[in-house]
């Protein structure tokens, strides 16, 4: 999942702060910054807060964003948001806690959430910034302010996490880094 | 190369996320844009009480910057618009008003602010409270020391004189506080700076100075908006010219008005004295006086195309439709409110009516807007109107119904191929509803050319391509396009939401936000983040036992219940059954137990 990038028009008006403009953020990025942070840190509710305190940051720092490579930039502010709330809550929200009641091919979402809350935060914000949000392993370290080395040793030991915590003798190793989002 | 467990983990974040129901909108973001000011951040500015009379003073700032550089943020400084009592601006209200005198230089870099209450307060224990803002945050203020001159003979309720220094250049909230309770605030824009450096050594560098001098003094009051700098003599003769004069500038402004094609009938000049330390004197004054009689009297123009436009108009209260309470008689309806939104339906601002006239204004740049009467209690409101900044200028409302419909009813679509416009009576179409359709409806009757038009949404998602604005009638057989129920929302199935009486914070839980089935359950939701309560109907029925070992019993609604961890802890919930619907409500973080057993109490 990977949303488009900001044009010049779009990046005009977040420098200067029209208000239409956080209307148009969430229409592009809402979705994909709520999905990134949910899956951080696993309540909706606290999703809820960091997509409007990343907008707000956007807002705040416009003057740092660049056309290109705004995504990279929102989801940057978004992973930090999320890891600084995390802190203080570590459980998956239960409000949707039975959507995987009915049997599905592949993954269980519950089974997921519950295997990425195994994981530290740092190594689970990678595995959602890398297969959730499609950022390359060079974007994901930077969203996470992280050298690529060390975003691919997290990305391998998260995935061997969760295929330890998921089907165990189901899925083969392969690696991360040699995705092909890179 | 990827293996299939990547592909899958793929597939399984994007489902988990996708599950979400998506309820954030722009007015969300803005909400909290508003809300972020922490009253603990401010510094307060504390001045001194006085007696029975204070009038307050400002000193404008001095900021240590070069002339030639821009004042910074003026664009989106929304500062109050003025409501005029007595005969003179005042801006705030409801209990509090301040006069920003921005045309009165009194010495130096100095404007008096007189601050009137009413009814008259205990001035012993006022204070006046001052912040920078900045980008709709708070910036930094400083408090400065206070002298109180007395002007007992400004009249009842206004309070005392202070010198007042402003540290920075930048939009400014004043709020009057009597006895810890704020009666009243306005924004105002204070700047941009005049230099305190040393004057350019060069001609070209004095010339900029001197035009920056001028741009200060233009800028700053009304008066003289309109005014070009560095011209005199262009068609409506509002111009100011400058010139090297002791160690600063003599700045002359001259402004004319009455049939100025033919020349002008009136005109009148200022002539200003400004050091480079940023002194500004009034040196002489003369011609018509601006504040005579009828066409004699002087207003600012109204700036051409590009420029800002002021819309103003009364609230006053009709016959009420025949009833006979006190307030339905013809006459201004004192403080009711008037919010300006955006087409799409964002809050700009609120004005208030003048408490004496009922007159509000508003500035705004060149668009289409909605002007939207708020509701009185026993008045009603006015229908809403929608307008066109650059051709309209005047509006009155007249309340004299009960509110027309219940807003946010969920609303049957009576027609085929209902057009969904972006603004009131535009032509383009962004969606067509059809018959039997349903959508909620969240705003208006705005009326543009005689016509009626709501702002709809539809029933199953938050979906802005289909949502916007609808004719209410059809124009050709004077039918209605939609049933809008009286009063809403309606019920959603056999099992409806409770409402709450509150939210956890004690405000009013307003207007239904979320009211969608998802999955086998309805949700409903109420209040913003950070005080929302989510509830679930139609689900979390525990029966008799306890659903959890931790599970605590309560009661809610006269019905047992039970307080809820979930796993999380940071988040509660309360769980009841009532009339064979279960309910769940999802409190916000950070309420404990104790918590959730007080709200449920005054759910």
């Amino acid at each position: 999942m990977r949303g488009g990038e900001l044009n010049d028009r779009l990046v005009e008006d977040l420098r200067a702060r029209r208000s239409e403009v956080i209307g148009e953020l969430l229409a592009i990025y809402g979705r994909q910054i709520q999905g990134v942070a949910y899956l951080v840190v696993g309540s909706h509710a606290d999703a809820e807060e960091i997509v409007i305190d990343t907008v707000l940051s956007a807002w705040q720092h416009a003057d740092q964003l660049r056309a290109p490579g705004a995504l990279t930039w929102l989801l940057r502010i978004a992973t930090r948001h999320a890891l600084s709330r995390r802190r203080t809550s570590h459980h998956v929200d239960p409000l949707f806690d039975d959507v995987a009641t009915v049997p599905e091919p592949g993954i269980d979402r519950v089974a997921l959430l519950m295997a990425l809350d195994q994981l530290t935060p740092p190594v689970r914000a990678a595995i959602v910034l890398h297969y959730f949000a499609g950022l390359t392993v060079e974007e994901t370290a930077s969203a996470l302010g992280k050298a690529a080395n060390t975003v691919k040793t997290q990305l391998h030991d998260g995935l061997r996490g969760l295929r330890s915590q998921l089907a165990s003798d189901d899925w083969p190793e392969g690696d991360p880094s040699e995705g092909h989002r890179d | 190369m990827t293996d299939r467990f990547e592909d899958e983990l793929r597939s399984a974040l994007r489902s988990a996320a996708d599950q979400l129901p998506w309820t954030l909108s722009a007015t969300d973001v803005l909400a909290r844009l508003e809300g972020s000011r922490p009253p603990s951040a401010w510094r307060r500015m504390v001045w001194m009480p006085l007696g029975a009379v204070i009038t307050v003073l400002a000193v404008w700032l001095l900021v240590a910057r070069p002339l030639s550089e821009p004042p910074t943020g003026k664009a989106e400084c929304r500062t109050s618009s003025p409501i005029m009592a007595d005969g003179r601006r005042e801006y705030g209200g409801p209990r509090a008003f301040i006069n920003w005198f921005s045309d009165q230089p009194v010495t130096g870099p100095t404007y008096k602010i007189t601050v009137r209450t009413d009814p008259p307060a205990d001035s012993a224990s006022a204070t006046l409270q001052a912040r920078l803002l900045q980008g709709g945050l708070l910036g930094r203020s400083e408090t400065q020391t206070a002298g109180p001159i007395d002007l007992e003979d400004e009249g009842p309720g206004h309070f005392g004189l202070f010198l007042v220094r402003f540290p920075e250049v930048g939009c400014w909230s004043l709020s009057v506080v009597v006895d810890d309770e704020e009666l009243g605030s306005a924004t105002f824009w204070v700047g941009p700076p005049i230099a305190t450096e040393s004057s350019p050594p060069v001609a070209q560098a004095v010339d900029s100075g001197a035009e920056a001098a001028a741009a200060v003094l233009v800028a700053n009051r009304d008066l003289f908006r309109g005014v070009v700098i560095g011209a005199v003599g262009s068609e409506h003769q509002q111009g100011s010219y400058y010139e090297r004069s002791g160690d600063g500038w003599r700045v002359v402004i001259r402004v004319g008005w009455g049939d100025c094609r033919a020349g002008c009938i009136y005109e009148h000049e200022w002539r200003f004295d400004v050091s480079t330390a940023g002194d500004v004197s009034l040196e002489a004054e003369a011609g018509d006086p601006i504040d005579g009689e009828g066409s004699a009297a002087y207003t600012p123009p109204v700036p051409s195309r590009g420029g800002s436009f002021t819309l103003g108009g009364h609230i006053t209260a009709g016959d009420c439709g025949g009833g006979s309470a006190a307030d339905c008689v013809d006459g201004p309806v004192p403080f009711a409110e008037v919010m300006l939104r955006t087409p799409d339906g964002l809050a700009i601002e609120r004005a208030m009516a003048a408490p004496l006239s009922g007159r509000f204004e508003f500035e705004m740049t060149a668009g289409i807007y909605i002007l939207e009467p708020q509701s009185v209690e026993g008045l009603g409101t006015a229908p809403a109107v929608a307008f066109d900044a650059e051709s309209v200028s005047f509006v009155d409302f007249v309340y004299n119904s009960p509110e027309p419909y219940g807003r946010g009813a969920l609303s049957e679509v009576l027609v085929d191929d209902l057009a969904v416009a972006p603004a009131p009576s535009e032509t383009t179409v962004k969606h067509r509803y059809q018959a039997g359709d349903q959508v909620y409806v969240t705003s208006g009757p705005a009326l543009v050319d005689g016509a009626e038009w709501y702002f709809v949404e539809p029933e199953d998602a938050k979906d802005p391509a289909r949502s916007g604005w609808v004719i209410g009638v059809d124009a050709a057989t004077d039918a209605p396009t939609i049933d809008i129920p009286s009063t809403g929302p309606p019920p959603i199935g056999p099992c409806q939401p409770v409402v709450p009486g509150q939210l956890p914070s004690g405000a009013p839980a307003g207007d239904i936000r979320l009211n969608q089935e998802i999955g086998e359950r309805w949700i409903a939701r109420w209040g913003p983040p950070g005080d929302r309560i989510t509830e679930v109907i139609g689900r979390f029925a525990w029966g008799a036992g306890p659903p959890d070992s931790d599970a605590r019993a309560g009661e809610i609604r006269g019905m047992p219940a039970w307080v809820l961890s979930v796993e999380d802890p940071a988040q509660l919930t309360i769980s009841w059954e009532e009339a064979g619907c279960g309910y769940g409500i999802w409190l916000p973080s950070g309420m404990d137990s104790q918590d959730a057993g007080e709200y449920a109490a005054r759910f």
